[in-house]
């Protein structure tokens, strides 16, 4: 970054303008395996604000990257080609909630879980529910296109994406979308910026659908001795048909890392389905019980159902632990986000989970697989030595070996979590016919690549593991 | 700063290496971090000081003043550590990288003065060794240095800035007939700010053992009002193999002891709500949560704060925030105020200097501002205020 540039930055943002080397470092990484230092941290106030440091940007070239919470898992975050990181969490008002209009607007910084509580006061929700819901920011959810467990019956954040306000790589302020809940008028923009990971422009507003809470819930925690059975139970219960309002799977090594890590004291079973019903009272009894016939049926060794949430709560909160309680599993072994958010047709959920385990056992990697099972979007997570640099090769190996499956049973490299560096040259063999008009759509809104530049289908190498955040070297040309 | 970069040499932080490796990053810690919530910037997160803590083990960066700030803008109150998932000893890294950093004689310039006056006048407030008995009152006067069943430690905070509170505990423990002794103009600082600072303590137990030997007869127990000291005499001294000799509790044990003897008789009950406040040097880092609440419920039924507990909000006035961000600290404070507010509290009550000192100046603005006004109160008011001895 110029001398000049520098300058200007400061005059305009002050002490929200850094260079330090705590924030170059503390902003060098986000919770996927990746460490770039960008060169300077900003953190707009305004869209005024944003807007002037993106012109400054693209007069001088210098790339920025979009930053929420930084808890994305693909490393949409991370700096990779140095620049400004534009931290937009103090861009966090919830600016309106109007029930009678079925939506809200905010401010990309806002909490998701902060947004949720105070929906609730209304009796609304957005439901997008991921596990990381009590740091993530609505912006970040937008520009990975996040969901979570609930995502079945409630959709995906793209579903909810009414409008937004953007700011372009040129600086340039726009709105897209409207402020009703239809509209036909012309290219639905708003939801090219929905996964976009901040390569497309800077999103400074949210306009949001809301659902109303639902009246009643109720879930069952159901064990199998059998992943396969799991799988069968997860066709037959949608084939039934019942539309859960979620069904989680969650396999040995998660059940043990959940039960280290927070006591969950889940069953020690080779895989367990926690499965969520909502809706009017009379309807979750019925379809509760429907779901306990369907999961006997289909083999399930034990099954609990309750409707208290204290009970229920545990075991959602004992899913929501299992990315970082995995850390704990063993001593050496260090949690790492690769291949953690595969997509496959919901039919196709136990095939993928008993090729994972072939995978891991082949590539001698300890591969732990939880996920939504009712809308096919698994994850897995991996256990290594970050220190070792023939861990690392033999993860990449398995994981190019995970998506190759995913593929084959037409499944997409990521439900949700994006894209960003971990998945890039799957993602291009994934929409092989695509990338040419992604790149076009970039080329025309970002003519000097200042946007979150060198990710996505703008990934040069074949292989992911590089840039590590962890104390290992990996070289793949010896 | 001199320009020259400065690396730390590992010997503190390089056991905890595995530790900064464990955290996934998953930024849960950030929604409980008052340090991240005061400021919102990634650096002050608990999630970033172990990255922070790997980036210098692995020599990725040197210590500079924003480094510096960085690990010291943190209250220490553990809530980081309890909500971590992969039970990530987060505190146990920051204390490391603060030893690291104090190896380098680097603190932050606000501490470095409190820790100036702490070697100048064995006090972090500057002031002279003989203000801690002036504002005794005569009978603990009587009774200084002369030994007795029971020592009272009243530490820094209360014995300089908080003169109701040092007073009550004296009349009490006479209302009570205890035979007890104090220490005066000769009791040492704890050196728990040293500790925060990343220093070692051992020396001030060293001092503050002597200083009970010349006691006849020698206490059997050392009791303080406050939870930095209770902290470092009950754990951070034994810990550095620092062996007072004598039980050491926090003064509220003792006081509940009294009432249950019937040596303390309750006199009247508080009249409003009665929030009690967990002081996180009490709460989440000495795990005493029943034995105040205990105490108080002889005076008031007890309130809960929202957030209680194990998973009780910090006032801003641990880790030494107080002197190296003082916006963000007293932030803290009024955010708690805004939560009593919610629940109608009257009293805050608490078992510590520190925290009453934070509510006292935020209660204050909190009036200005709303109208609404608090009454702060340490735990050895509410006793002294509603009991009377055996005799009387
Ligand atoms: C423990 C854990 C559990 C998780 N569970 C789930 C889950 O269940 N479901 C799920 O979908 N994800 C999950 N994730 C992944 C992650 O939390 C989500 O993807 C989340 O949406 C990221 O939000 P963030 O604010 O942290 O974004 P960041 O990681 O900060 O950024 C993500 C991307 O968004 C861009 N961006 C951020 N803000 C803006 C903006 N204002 N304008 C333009 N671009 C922007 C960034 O450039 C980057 O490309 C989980 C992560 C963790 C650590
Ligand atoms: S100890 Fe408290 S203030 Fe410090 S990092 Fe942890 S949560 Fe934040
Ligand atoms: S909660 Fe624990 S694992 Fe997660 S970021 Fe914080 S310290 Fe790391």
């Amino acid at each position: 970054m110029s001398e000049e540039m520098f300058k200007e930055l400061q005059e305009l943002l002050g002490e929200n303008f850094t260079t330090s080397t705590a924030a170059r470092y503390a902003y060098s990484s986000d919770a996927s395996i990746y460490r770039a230092m960008p060169d300077a941290v900003a953190r707009p106030m305004n869209t005024e604000e944003v807007s002037k440091i993106v012109k400054l940007a693209n007069k001088y070239k210098v790339p920025i990257t979009p930053r929420g919470a930084g808890t994305g898992l693909c490393g949409a975050a991370v700096p990779i080609k140095g620049g400004i990181t534009l931290d937009m969490q103090a861009m966090n008002k919830i600016k309106s909630i109007t029930p009678e209009n079925l939506f809200c607007i905010v401010e990309p910084g806002v909490i998701y879980d902060h947004l949720n509580n105070e929906l609730k006061s209304a009796g609304y929700q957005f439901p997008g529910s991921p596990g990381s819901a009590e740091a993530a920011n609505i912006g970040g959810m937008v520009s990975l296109n996040a969901s979570g467990m609930r995502a079945i019956k409630y959709g995906a954040t793209r579903d909810y994406v009414l409008g937004l306000e953007v700011v372009l790589p040129t600086g340039e302020i726009m709105r897209v979308g409207t402020h009703t809940l239809k509209n036909s008028s012309g290219y639905q923009l708003e939801k090219l910026f929905v996964g976009s990971e901040g390569t497309l422009g800077i999103i400074t507003e949210v306009t949001l659908k809301i659902v109303a809470l639902p009246k009643a819930v109720a879930a069952a925690l159901v064990s199998f001795d059998k992943v396969e059975k799991a799988g069968q139970a997860i066709s037959n219960i949608i084939a039934h048909p019942i539309i859960p309002s979620s069904m989680e799977i969650m396999d040995n090594t998660c059940i043990t890392a959940a039960n280290r890590g927070i006591d969950a004291g889940l069953p020690d079973v080779p895989a367990i389905l926690i499965i969520e019903v909502d809706g009017p009272i009379e309807e979750v009894g019925r379809e509760i019980r429907q779901v306990e016939e369907v999961c006997k049926a289909s083999g399930a060794t034990h099954i609990i159902v309750s409707d208290d949430k204290a009970v229920y709560g545990l075991w959602h909160e004992a899913r929501k632990s299992v990315l970082p309680a995995l850390g704990g599993f063993s001593p050496d072994l260090k949690i790492v986000s690769l291949a953690d958010d595969m997509g496959v047709p919901i039919s196709r959920v136990a095939d993928a989970v008993i090729g994972f385990k072939e995978i891991s056992d082949r590539n001698k990697v300890i591969i732990a697989t939880y996920g939504h099972a009712s809308d096919g979007n698994l994850h897995t997570k991996f256990l290594i030595d970050p220190s070792k640099e023939d861990d690392w090769k033999r993860a990449e190996k398995a994981v190019e070996e995970i998506y190759d499956l995913v593929l084959s049973l037409d499944g997409t490299v990521t439900g949700e979590h994006g894209v960003g560096m971990a998945k890039a040259p799957y993602m291009k063999k994934e929409r092989a016919t695509a990338i040419k008009t992604m790149k076009a759509i970039k080329d025309a809104l970002d003519p000097n690549n200042i946007m979150n530049p060198g990710k996505m289908f703008e990934w040069e190498s074949d292989h992911i593991i590089m840039n590590l955040r962890y104390p290992a070297e990996v070289n793949f040309d010896e | 700063m001199s320009d020259e970069k400065k690396y730390i040499k590992g010997d503190k932080l390089k056991a905890l290496y595995d530790q900064t490796l464990l955290c996934t990053s998953c930024g849960y810690c950030k929604s409980v971090c008052p340090a991240f919530k005061g400021t919102l910037w990634d650096h002050n997160t608990a999630r970033s000081k172990m990255v922070l803590a790997y980036g210098l083990l692995q020599g990725d960066i040197p210590v500079d003043d924003s480094v510096v700030q960085s690990i010291f803008e943190c209250t220490t109150c553990g809530d980081c550590m309890r909500r971590c998932p992969s039970n990530v000893k987060t505190v146990d890294v920051l204390m490391a990288a603060r030893q690291e950093l104090a190896g380098l004689h680097e603190v932050p310039e606000t501490m470095e003065l409190a820790l100036e006056n702490i070697e100048k006048f064995g006090n972090p407030q500057g002031e002279p060794a003989s203000a801690r008995e002036e504002f005794l009152p005569d009978e603990a006067k009587a009774k200084l240095r002369t030994g007795g069943d029971v020592l009272v430690f009243l530490g820094c905070v209360a014995s300089n800035t908080d003169m109701k509170v040092t007073s009550a505990i004296f009349k009490i423990l006479e209302r009570a007939g205890v035979s007890y002794t104090t220490l005066g103009e000769k009791e040492p600082c704890c050196g728990f700010l040293n500790y925060l600072a990343g220093y070692e303590s051992d020396a001030f137990g060293k001092s503050l053992l002597e200083q009970i030997e010349t006691l006849n007869p020698r206490p059997k127990m050392v009791v303080t009002p406050c939870p930095g000291c209770y902290r470092t005499l009950h754990h951070i001294y034994p810990e550095s193999g620092v062996d007072l000799g004598l039980d050491s509790r926090h003064i509220l044990e003792f006081f509940d002891e009294l009432i249950e003897k019937g040596d303390l008789i309750v006199t009247k009950k508080l009249e409003g709500n009665v929030l009690y406040h967990d002081p996180c040097d009490l709460g989440r880092h000495a795990e005493m949560y029943d034995e105040p609440r205990k105490l108080l419920s002889h005076f008031a039924e007890v309130k809960e704060f929202k957030f209680n507990r194990e998973q009780s909000h910090c006032c801003g006035g641990g880790g030494g925030l107080q002197s190296t961000n003082y916006d963000i600290s007293s932030s803290m404070a009024k955010a708690r105020l805004t939560e009593a507010n919610e629940l109608e509290g009257d009293f805050i009550v608490s078992a510590c200097p520190a925290c009453k000192s934070m509510f006292s100046n935020a209660a204050s603005d909190f009036k200005k501002e709303t109208g609404k006004k608090f009454k702060v109160r340490d735990l050895v008011e509410i006793v002294h205020k509603n009991t009377k001895g055996r005799e009387s």
